[in-house]
């Protein structure tokens, strides 16, 4: 960390004039301005260097001035953003696992604009925050924002779904996910976390294999879940939603499970690892599909939709696929 | 050195920078640069690695110069008194900034954390202690090991 072009001396006369700096902060009596004027008289050196001194003091925003403000804020943004180095620390391996065949590699620093880590669709990203780490799996088309908010570490999930497991942690972690409808403080448990909007709808979920985890609404409604159910959390209310949280983790198995689900609702949740968009006609939009799917081949999935369902596919290009209704069977 | 490594670092620096021809060249000449100013080179048995390590290094730079530069412009743009410095303005308080994070980014994280709070949010000294559980004793020598880091930052 020392510069070696920077004289033993010099390194000296500035450790000596940053301790004056910060007694001169508060401590102004006569007795340490009149040492502090004997100090700085005593080498031309002393003089310079303290000089330099009062220039950052101008210089270097303060908070407590008002004029200070724009870069206040920009040192404050920086220095959050600067937290993911220390709260984000990549496997090994640095690869993420492209669901759609595409392996990439990417460095910490490369995130999106104020999402400290994006995935791609199709895309998954393995991730260990803090040392011990806590295990953080984001699914696709995924942004979170890591936040030094001291005692916690804030995960900001801005879109998207992701697991976190703290089960081995010897106690509670405090590390917690936030989204727009609540703040969510696991412990010890094994979660996924999902929030998405659609249009005007948002919606967060929160599912438990293991352990439990505390739940404060920004409506204030707070409330504790457990593991066993899916818990549907909006700002006014923590409700249930179904028993079976496994089939929120299928997708870190690379697949999709379905449950008497509207062939809508399906296309929708398919749709969210495939570019571009699939749509249904309304005719058959209510159709039920029930079943295990592979995600990793999202073509796959729609032909087998196709032939159990008796579906027509219709692919006016890759990035824009139509599912109606059979008319050769109509 | 460089006719055997520059293509490659060309090539990984392209890729890191979405395309950037530009950007990613003048990246391949300022790490050449500084390996070749600093270090013995001509003993490097695995200069690739060196030269990655470098490399990566100033894209953080890059990426970190660049977000203070846009967060500045953005916090111009919000003051109640919206003011418009010059360009020229702009970019020195931009180097003035970048190397104030940059001594903030290798800061042991209490002295960052009783940095940013003392001098960026203004909080007093006793309030950081008793927060950070510290005493001001401590807080005034993280201040003092601070400002000394940020000196050296900005004239070495």
């Amino acid at each position: 960390m020392a510069d070696p072009k920077v004289s033993k001396r010099t390194h000296d006369i500035v450790e000596r004039a940053a301790d004056w700096f910060v007694r001169l902060q508060d401590a102004r009596d006569e007795k340490t301005v009149r040492e502090w004027e004997r100090w700085c008289q005593a080498d031309p050196e002393h003089a310079v260097i303290w000089r330099r001194f009062a220039e950052m003091d101008q210089s270097v925003p303060d908070g407590r001035r008002g004029q200070d403000q724009a870069a206040v804020q920009t040192v404050q943004l920086a220095t959050r953003l600067r937290s993911r180095r220390r709260h984000l620390k990549l496997l090994a391996s640095m690869v993420t696992v492209g669901l759609a065949g595409t392996g990439t590699y990417r460095y910490a620093c490369d995130a999106g604009w104020l999402a400290e880590y994006r995935t791609g669709i199709g895309e998954q990203r393995a991730l260990q925050l803090g040392e011990p780490g806590i295990a953080l799996l984001l699914n696709t088309d995924t942004a979170i924002d890591v936040v030094d908010n001291a005692p916690f570490v804030d995960v900001h999930l801005h879109g998207g779904e992701l697991l976190m497991d703290s089960v081995d942690r010897a106690q509670r972690a405090n590390v917690r996910v936030v989204t727009r409808d609540a703040t969510i403080t696991p412990d010890r448990a094994r979660m996924v976390v999902r929030y998405l909007r659609r249009g005007m709808h948002r919606h967060t979920l929160a599912a438990l294999t293991a352990g439990r985890a505390q739940v404060t609404t920004i409506g204030q409604i707070n409330g504790e879940i457990i593991a066993g159910q899916a818990t549907s959390i909006g700002a006014g209310r923590i409700a249930m939603a179904h028993r079976y949280p496994e089939r929120e983790f299928a997708w870190t198995q690379d697949m999709l499970v379905a449950e008497n689900m509207r062939l809508d609702a399906f296309l929708e949740e398919l749709g969210r690892y495939r570019q571009g968009i699939v749509r249904c006609d309304d005719a058959v939009a209510g159709l039920r599909v029930t079943g295990t799917f592979r995600i990793h081949d999202t073509d796959r999935v729609l032909a087998v939709l196709a032939e159990s369902l008796d579906l027509r596919i219709e692919m006016r290009s890759r990035y824009w696929v139509t599912v109606m209704a059979n008319e050769a069977n109509a | 050195m460089y006719r055997q490594h520059h293509a490659w670092l060309f090539g990984l620096l392209r890729h890191r920078l979405g395309g950037q021809h530009a950007d990613a060249w003048d990246l391949v000449q300022d790490t050449f640069e500084r390996v070749l100013r600093h270090r013995k080179w001509q003993e490097l048995s695995q200069p690739r690695g060196y030269l990655s390590a470098i490399a990566k290094r100033l894209l953080i730079d890059r990426h970190r110069r660049k977000t203070i530069e846009d967060a500045y412009l953005a916090a111009l743009a919000q003051q109640p008194e919206p003011v418009a410095p010059s360009a020229q303005d702009i970019a020195e308080v931009v180097e003035h900034l970048n190397r104030v994070c940059m001594a903030l980014d290798r800061m042991p994280d209490r002295m960052r954390q009783v940095f940013v709070r003392a001098r960026i949010n203004g909080q007093a000294y006793d309030v950081i202690a008793q927060q950070l559980k510290l005493t001001v004793n401590v807080v005034q020598k993280d201040m003092m090991q601070a400002w000394q880091r940020i000196y050296h930052a900005i004239h070495g």
